[in-house]
């Protein structure tokens, strides 16, 4: 069928076209083009790498604090949080109750104070 | 040889001879600007698009690996991008009406009889958009074959490292394509 159709004058054309040496030229600025679009990119990725050396730089000085500072906390965290579980453990019941501590002043044991104090007279009697 | 060439061409350039790279525009530029203009059927853009295909390649020579043949590599960049050019395209569906027209009114007139390529420019030109329709009607797999063996001149050895199909997909492909071709110009020209 194929070779019917390639023999054939109808179909001739497509084919002696498709075999045609036709040749487009490129462009004659290509290179000029490439390599102005090349060497603009490695500036920028110059600069950007400037950024980046200068970003990893500070990065350097500064992860160290900071993973003091993150480990210390963790430890800090952890500590507490064993000493409250061994709380927990020891003594259950009384975990989750505040201790009601004593003050430390006499003041308002002083009797002194009550019995000096000015005596209210009933609202009644004044009028 | 030539393979050895550039192999020692690409390691200048990535060791920053940027200088080195113009021997492999140079050398590709051509068969580059005609595979990007067989998928886009524009002059310009082709010359664009193969500007472009250069540029990508030059970000990509690190991941070309030396075994495989630095052309075929090159061809798969440009036919990705064009493919990609041609489906940006089609979403943003810029061509005319009255391009559409034109182009159903040349697909219905038929081929010319004294149509030998070179002879007469008016006919060539006709004969290039008649061409663009019918190939355009193919599907991309055939599409890919049609362009490389006709237009590019490709052995089927070669075709199949580009597309990375086998030997016999290639063979299969080409005939396939070649019946609907003629298919869908027999309809065409009913």
């Amino acid at each position: 069928m194929i070779n019917k159709m390639i023999g054939n004058k109808k179909y001739d054309w497509v084919f002696q076209h498709l075999k045609s040496r036709f040749m487009l030229e490129a462009s004659p600025y290509l290179w000029t083009r490439i390599k102005a679009n090349l060497e603009s990119g490695e500036i920028a990725r110059g600069d950007r790498g400037n950024f980046l050396s200068e970003g990893i730089l500070s990065l350097r000085w500064a992860l160290p604090f900071l993973l003091v500072i993150s480990v210390s906390f963790a430890v800090f965290i952890g500590v507490k949080l064993s000493r409250d579980f061994d709380k927990f453990v020891q003594n259950p019941d009384k975990f989750y109750t505040y201790e009601v501590q004593e003050p430390d002043s006499d003041f308002l044991m002083d009797e002194n104070l009550f019995n000096n104090a000015p005596k209210l007279k009933p609202e009644s009697e004044s009028e | 040889m030539a393979g050895m060439d550039e192999r020692e061409i690409i390691r200048e350039i990535l060791n920053g001879n940027l200088d080195a790279y113009e021997k492999i525009v140079n050398r590709y530029s051509t068969q580059i600007t005609n595979l990007c203009y067989r998928y886009l059927f524009s002059v310009e853009e082709a010359r664009d698009a193969t500007q472009d295909v250069f540029i990508k390649a030059y970000h990509g020579l690190k991941n070309w690996e030396p075994k495989a043949q630095f052309n075929t590599w090159l061809y798969r960049i440009a036919i990705n991008h064009c493919l990609n050019l041609v489906r940006r395209r089609n979403i943003i569906k810029f061509q005319s009406l009255d391009n559409q027209v034109n182009n159903k009114v040349l697909l219905k007139t038929g081929p010319f009889t004294e149509s030998a390529p070179g002879e007469d420019k008016l006919v060539v030109e006709q004969n290039e958009k008649r061409i663009k329709n019918y190939i355009n009607r193919l599907p991309e797999n055939q599409r890919h074959v049609i362009i490389l063996y006709f237009y590019q001149q490709m052995s089927y050895k070669e075709i199949a490292d580009v597309l990375k199909i086998s030997l016999s997909s290639v063979e299969s492909r080409l005939f396939r394509a070649k019946k609907k071709l003629a298919k869908i110009i027999s309809k065409v020209n009913k």
